[in-house]
C-alpha cells in the first residue's frame, strides 16, 4: 500500500511538440481509488504508464510511497497493471499466467501455488486454471488479467481501460465487482477510462484531463455540482451540459442574460459575481436534467426567469425523455418526465433553479458564477 | 435436402475444373523431374542409356548401397548435419536477438541498419569469395566446420533478421509491457515471451536456413578441402570420373540427399506455411 504523488510531471515525445502530459501535480492517497478520465489523447494513459515505468518521465517527479521512482525500472516499482487488451501470455495456461510475476520475483513454489489459488478463488476462475487464454471468454480473460495483478500484492494497481473490451451488460456487472474487489484488497488504484459513467461510479476521486493538462481533481459529486471550467462541465454528465453564449445587461437594478431568441433574468445569487461582466458575453451552462418545465418548478420563479422554447424532437427512453428545444438559433437539451406528454412543435417555458446555473468566462472558460 | 447438397457440390466441382487442370499441370512440372530421378535410381547403368525417362524394367536396389559407399554418406551426412545444426542454432540465436532489438527496442539508426542489411545481403557471394578465402586461411579457419559455419551464419542472418523482425513487429507491445511490469528483464522478455510467441517465425527461418545450408555447394567446396570434411553435396564429385558419370548412382545419391529434407518438410509443413503467411498471433 502506498500513496502516489505526481510532482510537476511532464511528458514530451519530441522537442517542439506539445507535451502529452503537461506539469501534472496531484496526490493519490493510500488506498484511494482514483479515476483518470478524459477524451482520447488527453494524456491519461501516458500519465499512468509513467507510473508503471513504461514511459520515461520528461520532467518532474513521481513518488510511490516514499521513493522517487523516476529512474527505477518497472520491475522495481512494485506496481501491478491491468491492460485494456488484457495482455495475457497466450502460450501459458491461466495458472502460469497468474504465477509468472511471482516466479520472476523468485517466490517459492509452495507459496506461489497458494497465492495463485487464493486469487483464483477471489475472482472465481478456479475452474479454468489449466486452460489457455484463447479458450476463455472475454469476461473470463478480464478476470485472469485482474488476477495476475492481485497475486502480486503490489503497492499500486494500475488499470488501463480494463472494461472497454467487454459488452455493455458485462461491463456494468464487472464495474460493481471491481468496486467490491477494491473494498476488499484496499490497494491504491489508478484507473484510466474515457467513460465518464465508469469514472463517476467507481472513483473515490476523479482527475479530469484534457490536452495533457489536469482540469480538475475532486469527488464525483463535486465535479458534477461544481465543475471548475467549461471542459469539465461538458465532459461530466450525459447528455452533456447545454452551453449558450449570453450577453449580460442591467435593467431596473436587475441583471439579464440575452441570447438569440430569449431574455432571462439572472438569479440574484449569481448576479454579484457577474457584475464585472456587465455589457459583455459569458457562457451560460445548464444540465439537461436541471431544465424543468414551468408547471413542475417547485420554487417561486419570477416570470422573467424562464425561457420560452419550442419542442423540436422528443426521444422516448421509457423512464425519461430527452427533449430537444429551440428558440431562435439557441438549442437546448432537456431530460424530462415522460408524463409531461410533450409533442413536437409544442411551445413551453423552461427554467432552472438558480444554483443549477453555471456561468463561464468566454475566453479562459473558467467558471465565474 | 441431400440431393440439393449433392447438386450444389456437383456444381461447385464443375466450376472448379479449370483450376484442377492448371494445378495438375503444375504438379506434373514439379513432381516430374523428381519422379524421373527416382525411376533412374533403380535402373542399371546400361538401362539409363536406352531408357532415360521411362519406368525401370528391373529394380536395382543395390544402386543405393553402392551410392552410399561411393558418396561416403556415412561421413558426409554427419558433416552436413553438423553444418546445418551449427548454422541454424547460430542464426536463430543471433538473428533472433538482433530482430528483437530492431523490432522492439527503439534503437537509434535501426532503419539505416536494416537498409545496410538489405543492400549487403543482395550482393553475390562470388564478389568476396577470394578475399574471404585468404582471410580464412590467415585465421586458420580453412577446413574447419566452425569456420564455414561462421560464414553460413553471416550469409543467412540478414534474411533471418528480416523475417523475424517483421514477425516480432506485429506482436502487440502490451505483452512486453505486461512482462516488464510483472518483473521481467529484457532477456526474460525475449526468451520467455517474444520467442515463444514468434516461434512459427523461428521455425520458418530454421527450415529455410537448414535447406540452404544442406544444399550449399560453392562455399563447402572452397572452404572444406579435406575429404573427411566433405558434405553430402560436395561428395557428388565422387560420382564423376574424368570423362563420364554414373547416372544411376548419381540418381540414387540424389534421392538419399533429398529424403531428409522431404521428411522434415512433411513434419513441419503446416507450421511452415503458417509462418510464411501469418504474421502475428492474437491473444
Amino acid at each position: 500500500m502506498a500513496r502516489v504523488i505526481f510532482d510537476g510531471v511532464s511528458k514530451l515525445y519530441g522537442a517542439g511538440q506539445t507535451p502529452a502530459v503537461n506539469n501534472l501535480s496531484m496526490e493519490i492517497e493510500d488506498r484511494e481509488f482514483l479515476v483518470l478520465v478524459g477524451p482520447s489523447g488527453c494524456g491519461k494513459s501516458t500519465a499512468m504508464r509513467m507510473v508503471a515505468g513504461l514511459e520515461e518521465i520528461s520532467g518532474g517527479r513521481i513518488i510511490i510511497g516514499d521513493r522517487v521512482v523516476n529512474d527505477l525500472p518497472p520491475k522495481d516499482r512494485d506496481v501491478a497493471m491491468v491492460f485494456q487488451s488484457y495482455a495475457l501470455y497466450p502460450h501459458m495456461t491461466v495458472r502460469d499466467n497468474l504465477a509468472y510475476p511471482l516466479k520472476l520475483r523468485k517466490i517459492p513454489k509452495g507459496e506461489r501455488e497458494t497465492r495463485v489459488r487464493e486469487a483464483a478463488r477471489l475472482l472465481d476462475i478456479e475452474g479454468f486454471l489449466d486452460r489457455k487464454p484463447k479458450a476463455l471468454s472475454g469476461g473470463q480473460r478480464q478476470r485472469v488479467a485482474l488476477g495476475r495483478a492481485i497475486v502480486r500484492n503490489a503497492d499500486v494497481f494500475l488499470m488501463d481501460e480494463p472494461l472497454s473490451n467487454l459488452d455493455a451488460k458485462l461491463r456494468v456487472q464487472t464495474r460493481a465487482e471491481l468496486i467490491k474487489l477494491h473494498d476488499r484488497v484496499q490497494t491504491t488504484t489508478i484507473y484510466v477510462t474515457h467513460d465518464q459513467t465508469e469514472a463517476m461510479t467507481m472513483g473515490d476521486r476523479i482527475a479530469v484531463m484534457s490536452l495533457g493538462v489536469l482540469q480538475q481533481l475532486d469527488t464525483p459529486q463535486n465535479l458534477y455540482d461544481h465543475p471548475a471550467n467549461k471542459f469539465v462541465a461538458g465532459f461530466i454528465g450525459s447528455p452533456s451540459m447545454n452551453f449558450v453564449d449570453v450577453h449580460l445587461q442591467a435593467a431596473d437594478g436587475k441583471l439579464f442574460a440575452n441570447a438569440d431568441g430569449f431574455r432571462m433574468r439572472v438569479p440574484d445569487a449569481k448576479g454579484r459575481s457577474l457584475q464585472k461582466y456587465l455589457g459583455e458575453t459569458v457562457t451560460l451552462g445548464v444540465r439537461p436534467e436541471h431544465l424543468v418545465e414551468r408547471s413542475r418548478i417547485n420554487i417561486n420563479m419570477p416570470p422573467d426567469a424562464t425561457i420560452p422554447v419550442k419542442v423540436d424532437v422528443v426521444e422516448l427512453l421509457g423512464n425519461e425523455i430527452f427533449v430537444y428545444l429551440t428558440n431562435g438559433n439557441t438549442t437546448l437539451t432537456a431530460r424530462m418526465d415522460p408524463d409531461l406528454k410533450l409533442e413536437r412543435g409544442q411551445e413551453i417555458e423552461v427554467a432552472a433553479e438558480p444554483d443549477r446555473l453555471h456561468f463561464f468566462d468566454p475566453k479562459s472558460e473558467e467558471v465565474v458564477a | 435436402m441431400g440431393d440439393l447438397n449433392r447438386l450444389v457440390r456437383g456444381g461447385r466441382g464443375m466450376s472448379l475444373a479449370p483450376n484442377y487442370v492448371i494445378l495438375i499441370l503444375l504438379l506434373i512440372f514439379s513432381i516430374g523431374p523428381l519422379a524421373i530421378m527416382a525411376f533412374n535410381s533403380l535402373k542399371s547403368r546400361t538401362e539409363i542409356g536406352d531408357n532415360p525417362l521411362g519406368l525401370p524394367r528391373g529394380l536395382v536396389w543395390s544402386n543405393y548401397s553402392r551410392a552410399w559407399d561411393v558418396g561416403n554418406f556415412s561421413t558426409t551426412m554427419v558433416n552436413s548435419g553438423l553444418l546445418v545444426a551449427g548454422t541454424v542454432i547460430g542464426v536463430l540465436l543471433l538473428g533472433g536477438m538482433a530482430a528483437y532489438s530492431l523490432a522492439k527496442l527503439d534503437l537509434p539508426g535501426a532503419g539505416a541498419l536494416m537498409l545496410f542489411l538489405l543492400v549487403v545481403s543482395s550482393l553475390p557471394i562470388h564478389l568476396f569469395l577470394v578475399p574471404l578465402f585468404v582471410l580464412w586461411r590467415e585465421l586458420g579457419l580453412l577446413n574447419s566446420f566452425h569456420g564455414l559455419i561462421l560464414i553460413y551464419i553471416a550469409l543467412n542472418a540478414p534474411l533471418a533478421i528480416f523475417l523475424l523482425r517483421s514477425y516480432m513487429v506485429q506482436l502487440p507491445r502490451d505483452f512486453e509491457d505486461a512482462a516488464r511490469v510483472d518483473g521481467a528483464g529484457e532477456w526474460q522478455i525475449f526468451a520467455k515471451i517474444v520467442v515463444p510467441l514468434s516461434w512459427p517465425g523461428f521455425l520458418t527461418v530454421g527450415l529455410v536456413v537448414a535447406l540452404s545450408v544442406w544444399n550449399e555447394f560453392l562455399l563447402a567446396t572452397v572452404f572444406l578441402q579435406d575429404e573427411s570434411k566433405f558434405t553430402v553435396v560436395t561428395s557428388y564429385q565422387n560420382f564423376a570420373t574424368r570423362f563420364s558419370r554414373d547416372w544411376s548412382l548419381t540418381s540414387a545419391a540424389s534421392v538419399m540427399m533429398i529424403v531428409p529434407i522431404i521428411v522434415i518438410f512433411l513434419i513441419f509443413q503446416r507450421r511452415f506455411i503458417e509462418g510464411m503467411t501469418q504474421g502475428g498471433m492474437k491473444g
